[in-house]
């Protein structure tokens, strides 16, 4: 199995407290998950990644590139798309002015590529077909979070790095993006962080287990993750 | 797309509107002050792209429509009489001050952004009153002595002048107008709601912001340089600090982060300021601010979000365009 990114003893702070201490990770190109309680650092190790926030030790690889201290536009160029925990949306935009403009950040004056990856957006999640000229504001929590899925995806991405893709939404919705996902994880390298348990063993073929900024626990095969031993530190 | 499927897709009915009006305003106002409705108008609309859609609120403003004056002016009387190249020159003045302020100020964000532009706008004031006063005039500000005709353009005919600056104005409205339906627009109010986000999708929001800064400062510069061409003079007021202050009541009161707000905000500004001065004599001045921050209150605590959004709730059911962009 290859290596898609590859993170050697990182640590971050927020000014005099330490969140990761030295993370050692390795992402294949099936989906890897990222499991831990509340605080764990789970979402601050996603956003390092991303490059929205510095580390203060530590090397990020992907595929053998050095991204560590890359600014977040140039990481997401280079095909790291993350989609934060928030379900954030520009609200004054609509759903389709925001697939435009993930497409023109990562297919560039390609005109018939953007239309054609945006009409496999909305084959992809078509609920977004109906709510195309709808402010995001008007949005519900499951539309909001299919529009991030879709803009993560456009162009080559290299890693897509969700972060609790199902957190609040109704059972359908959490087994339609679980199908997404399936779908998705033999194509696209994946860094899920997630507390469903299903879906994790469902997807990933690797889980490392972080608690207070350290990595306590790795599930490293297939197997090992549908046996579920990292589910008992939840 | 094609420029002309651009050009389709914004509202055009919004810009023969302002014309319109703007063709009909000097049977009921002197024609000096239909015109200072037009580009004060246009200034604010040039502030309001970086308040109204980038959530950026400008102290520096008049710095810009100041640069643009003084450019035109001062290369009108010691360059060249070309009206298209003065104007230019003074174009290319605000865009340069802002090009060089703008890495300075758009490193910070809401209080500090304002003050440091504020500080700018100081800083060349004083410039503008001393150490360059031999060719900015000081405080008695600069008088226009040499204007060349240009083509059938005769500097001296103004009411044709005034006609000429409309359809100048139309053409900025378009223009500002693409910028906001542009992708740029899109990703200037995405940077106002969460520049994280945008940079995770893969853009500079500096680079967002800056451009969208020299594209205000194009348009504020212009709207100076034609204005002082129009007046043949530029008023050391045009660049003075608290010039800002009215720049902000009038996006304010016409509706922020509206294409039509502004010129609704300077034509109740400066309609209001010519009568109260027409029914109290010179000495309103006195009274005149305070009566447009009663003016304000009101319209801040009566019609929230300006009076182009107040309007444009009583004749929805006509006009049925988004406020937004």
């Amino acid at each position: 199995m290859s290596e898609v990114l590859k993170i050697s003893n990182l640590s971050f702070s927020y000014g005099e407290a330490q969140v990761l201490f030295s993370i050692n990770i390795s992402v294949g190109e099936l989906a890897t998950g990222i499991v831990g309680r509340n605080g764990a650092g789970k979402t601050t190790l996603l956003k390092t990644i991303a490059g929205l926030e510095k580390p203060s030790s530590g090397k990020i690889l992907l595929e053998g590139g050095d991204i560590t201290n890359m600014p977040p536009w140039d990481i997401a160029k280079l095909g790291i798309s993350y989609v934060p925990q928030d379900k954030g949306v520009f609200s004054s935009l609509t759903a389709y002015e925001h697939l435009l403009m993930a497409a023109n950040a990562k297919l560039g004056k390609d005109q018939t590529r953007k239309d054609e990856e945006i009409q496999r957006a909305m084959e992809y999640f078509p609920g977004l077909r109906k709510v195309k000229d709808s402010r995001a504001s008007n949005l519900s929590g499951g539309e909001r979070q299919m529009l991030n899925i879709a803009m993560a995806l456009f162009g080559s991405t290299r890693l897509l790095m969700l972060d609790e893709p199902t957190e609040g939404l109704a059972p359908a919705l959490t087994r339609t993006f679980g199908e997404v996902l399936k779908d998705k994880e033999r194509e696209i390298p994946m860094m899920l962080v997630e507390q469903n348990v299903p879906l994790l063993r469902d997807v990933c073929e690797r889980v490392y287990v972080l608690e207070e900024g350290r990595i306590v626990h790795e599930d490293a095969s297939k197997d090992e993750v549908r046996n579920g031993g990292f589910a008992r530190f939840l | 797309m094609s420029f002309a499927k651009k050009i389709m897709k914004i509202d055009l009915p919004q810009i023969a509107g302002v014309a319109a009006f703007f063709c009909i305003l000097p049977f009921f106002l002197p024609r000096t002050l239909s015109i200072q409705v037009l580009f004060y108008g246009l200034l604010a609309l040039a502030f309001d792209i970086m308040y109204g859609y980038g959530h950026l609120l400008s102290f520096g403003h008049a710095l810009l429509f100041g640069a643009g004056a003084y450019g035109a002016a001062i290369s009108f009387n010691f360059l060249t009489g070309n009206p298209i190249a003065s104007i230019s020159v003074g174009i290319a003045f605000a865009v340069v001050i802002a090009a060089l302020i703008g890495p300075i100020a758009l490193r910070k964000r809401d209080p500090y952004f304002s003050l440091v532009l504020m500080a700018f706008n100081v800083f060349f004031y004083q410039l503008f009153v001393a150490p360059l006063a031999p060719w900015t005039g000081s405080d008695m500000g600069l008088t226009i002595t040499k204007i060349e005709s240009f083509g059938i353009l005769n500097f001296s005919n103004k009411t044709f002048l005034y006609y000429t600056m409309i359809l100048l104005s139309i053409v900025l409205m378009i223009l500002t107008k693409l910028f906001m339906k542009s992708r740029f627009g899109a990703l200037l109010v995405a940077t106002s709601e969460s520049e994280r986000k945008v940079e995770s999708l893969g853009y500079s929001s500096f680079r967002v912001k800056y451009y969208s800064l020299l594209f205000s400062a194009f348009l504020s510069g212009i709207s100076g340089a034609l204005f002082a061409t129009f007046l043949g003079y530029s008023g050391i007021d045009f660049v003075s600090p608290t010039f800002n202050i009215m720049i902000v009541f009038i996006a304010l009161i016409g509706g922020s982060g509206t294409f039509l707000g502004p010129f609704i905000g300077s034509f109740i500004y400066l309609a209001l300021s010519y009568s109260l001065t027409v029914v109290l004599g010179w000495h309103s001045s006195v009274y005149l601010d305070g009566i447009i921050g009663l003016v304000i209150i009101i319209v801040m605590l009566r019609f929230r979000g300006g009076l182009y959004r107040y309007l444009y709730k009583v004749v929805k059911d006509v006009y049925v365009s988004e406020p937004i962009r």
